[in-house]
């Protein structure tokens, strides 16, 4: 037994046996000298004291990545600068139960470029706060020391709904049914919160036979975006459908009756990574003729109302008065009660008032009336409320 | 000459007969292909079968009810009806009781939490009401019941479909968020999914005992049980994958099931002929993968 021992001593002094004892044992001290993975953790964060969310942490393992460029990784850091933490926001999405999750990579800033270790985060939020970019603090542990970091990236809450504040419309939008009317609709975002993109418009409305078309130029490929705290015009091009529109709106002479409603829905989600939220916006419209439409409805109404003096009267002016100087004179005033009854009732807040009638004069049928009743006259006038007195 | 007369009539119908039915078909494929276009699956969110069976009921972001029926190798939509607003959904699972075929849906409703049965065409037949949040369901055939998990609580409850009560179960200790949920009826066995911890939990309800089954997820969003072979699949959007675990193992072990073909799996649902439907929402798909892992088709297809 002992020659045998002395006999394999004998044979590990050979310079052979001691190089392959070398390449085995340098390996393995390699191995042993690599330092464990460290380990991470996010703290909860509180978000405007209207919430919290809680993280997370699942351990991927080592990854090779060692770039991380902006503005795809937002970049956080350890306290002692040891560590830097990239958070992946190509990664972000959102998940079921109100939850959000991403990947983290944590490089060891000493050693950069030789690849970072990768973690999935799970968010968890609960309270009804909107989605923000908060700082986040983590820990990152390696053997036994713990060293605290922050990032600021952005959380966010699914119950949290209407994150887009729409300008209240004091009066119905006026859309000329004689060819397309574009409307701009004024959405806000709050301030302190994440951008948002508009990515989808669909519109419903209540008298469906009343449009031709009503698109949008806002899609997933040319979204809205509206930053924080800032307001942006979503463009929205309204084209009626001429004869229906006319006759939805010709009994609904009061100027602050709607003659159609328009449900929109607008899709949007904040940014980066958001989830899909949906906003309903209602608009009323009132539906008028147009200049064209208007021009003609004055003509006819000059026309007849002139008629009416002339039978009422038997001249078409004032004693002496040529009848082409009260022709031009019917017509002149008839304009100008138009273009005076329009601005008093779009521009200001006058109201137009025929027998006890508050009346809309960029509608078809008011302005018909009122052009009879500027053209006819006195005995027109005195005529109508002596019919009107009668009934 | 009779006889020729004759033959040539015979000939003349057949060919009518044949146009007919390639008109029809022509008409019928066309009706098929517009209707598909109405009820578009807007980005699949949760589902669940008759069976495991050949109806599939898919519930979209858009909270629309969509119902997919299992053909050779394809999935047809057969039609849709939309959730009403205000109520939102967290899981749902198809469930027959007393001959009457439902499907039970878990959620909120202003700020409670409720479990809504709807026929199959939509209607809603019955609501159950809780104080915490619903947000997983599965049905239990064997009782004519359902097991609720509540995610602010992390209680289970159980349903009886048959009346309105509601019996507390358990709460499971430790767990951050429970999510769905899925019934082994031959062991009485729950299996919750923690959402926030990423772990599985198993409660047993011969020992009214709970403890962590599998750990190691980002977050566990679907769970389907298998009978047949014991396993239970689990849908993780956050690890992008299926996994599946043997339930009866000692030491049960996450095995990925077809690896680098998901984006976002939100739903899932056993299926007949031992495949499994998932619901895809970041592809805005359902996919049809064997129980080895192998996708066998999609919807809506391709091309």
């Amino acid at each position: 037994m002992a020659a045998y021992v002395r006999a394999i001593l004998a044979t590990v002094r050979t310079p052979r046996l001691c190089g392959l004892l070398l390449t085995l044992i340098i390996p393995a001290a390699r191995t042993l000298a690599q330092p464990a993975s460290p380990q991470l953790s996010l703290d909860s964060v509180n978000v405007r004291q209207e919430g919290v969310v809680s993280f997370s942490t699942l351990s991927v393992g080592a990854d090779p990545r060692s770039d991380f460029p902006s503005p795809r990784f937002l970049l956080g850091q350890t306290d002692d600068q040891s560590f830097r933490l990239y958070v992946d926001v190509d990664s972000i999405q959102q998940v079921r139960f109100n939850a959000f999750t991403f990947t983290v990579y944590l490089a060891n800033a000493t050693s950069a470029g030789r690849g970072a270790y990768k973690f999935q985060i799970t968010g968890n939020p609960t309270g009804s706060f909107r989605d923000a970019p908060v700082r986040v603090s983590f820990h990152v542990k390696t053997g036994s020391s713990s060293i605290a970091g922050g990032i600021l990236m952005p959380v966010y809450n699914a119950t949290k709904t209407d994150l887009l504040v729409a300008e209240k419309q004091s009066e119905p939008s006026y859309v000329s049914v004689s060819g397309s009317t574009p409307l701009q609709m004024r959405l806000g975002n709050a301030a302190d919160t994440l951008p948002v993109a508009v990515t989808q418009v669909a519109i419903s409305e209540d008298c469906p036979k009343c449009w031709t078309r009503i698109t949008s130029a806002v899609n997933e490929k040319s979204p809205l975006l509206i930053d924080p705290g800032m307001t942006s015009n979503l463009p929205i091009n309204l084209l009626p459908n001429s004869v229906p529109a006319l006759l939805q709106g010709a009994l609904v002479l009061k100027s602050d009756v709607p003659h159609d409603s328009l449900s929109i829905v607008i899709t949007y989600h904040t940014l980066p990574g958001g989830a899909d939220k949906k906003q309903t916006i209602l608009t009323p419209v009132r539906f008028g003729p147009g200049l064209f439409g208007l021009a003609l409805a004055l003509c006819g109404g000059i026309t007849l109302g002139l008629a009416a003096r002339y039978l009422l009267t038997g001249k078409l002016g004032k004693d002496n008065e040529r009848s082409m100087h009260a022709i031009f004179a019917a017509v002149v005033f008839g304009l100008i009660a138009e273009f005076v009854g329009i601005l008093l009732t779009a521009y200001g807040s006058s109201k137009l008032v025929l027998f006890g009638l508050d009346i809309d004069p960029r509608q078809l049928f008011p302005a018909f009336i009122l052009a009879i009743l500027v053209s006819g006259g006195s005995a027109v006038v005195s005529w109508t409320k002596e019919l009107f007195g009668r009934t | 000459m009779m006889r020729t007369f004759l033959r040539h009539s015979q000939d003349s119908l057949i060919r009518l007969g044949v146009l007919c039915v390639i008109l029809l078909t022509v008409a019928l494929v066309s009706q098929l292909e517009a209707g598909q276009e109405r009820i578009k699956l807007e980005r699949p969110v949760m589902m669940d079968s008759n069976g495991p069976g050949s109806e599939l009921f898919v519930l979209d972001a858009s909270l629309r009810l969509h119902e997919l029926r299992l053909m050779q190798n394809n999935l047809q939509q057969y039609g849709s009806v939309p959730l009403p607003n205000g109520f939102a959904p967290a899981d749902m699972t198809y469930a027959s009781s007393a001959g009457q075929e439902s499907l039970l849906i878990a959620g909120t409703e202003s700020g409670l939490g409720v479990v809504v049965s709807y026929s199959l065409d939509g209607r809603p037949l019955k609501t159950w009401k809780f104080r915490n949040i619903c947000s997983g369901i599965d049905f239990a055939p064997n009782t004519h019941s359902a097991y609720v998990a509540t995610s602010d609580s992390n209680e289970i409850y159980q349903l009886d479909l048959r009346g309105a009560e509601i019996t507390y179960v358990t709460r499971i200790e430790n767990a951050s968020k429970l999510g769905p949920v899925a019934f082994d009826g031959a062991r009485r066995r729950i299996y919750v999914a923690d959402v926030a911890s990423g772990r599985i939990y198993e409660y047993s309800a011969a020992t009214k005992t709970s403890k962590v089954m599998v750990t190691g997820f980002s977050a566990p969003t679907a769970l389907a049980f298998d009978p047949e072979t014991n396993r239970l699949f689990i849908a993780d959007p956050g690890r992008r994958g299926i996994f599946t675990v043997d339930t009866r193992s000692t030491k049960p072990v996450a095995v990925e099931l077809a690896p680098n073909s998901l984006k976002a799996p939100y739903g899932l649902a056993l299926i007949s002929e031992n495949r499994l439907a998932v619901a895809d929402y970041g592809a805005n798909a359902v996919l049809v993968f064997s129980l080895k892992g192998e996708l066998l088709f999609r919807f809506p297809s391709p091309d």
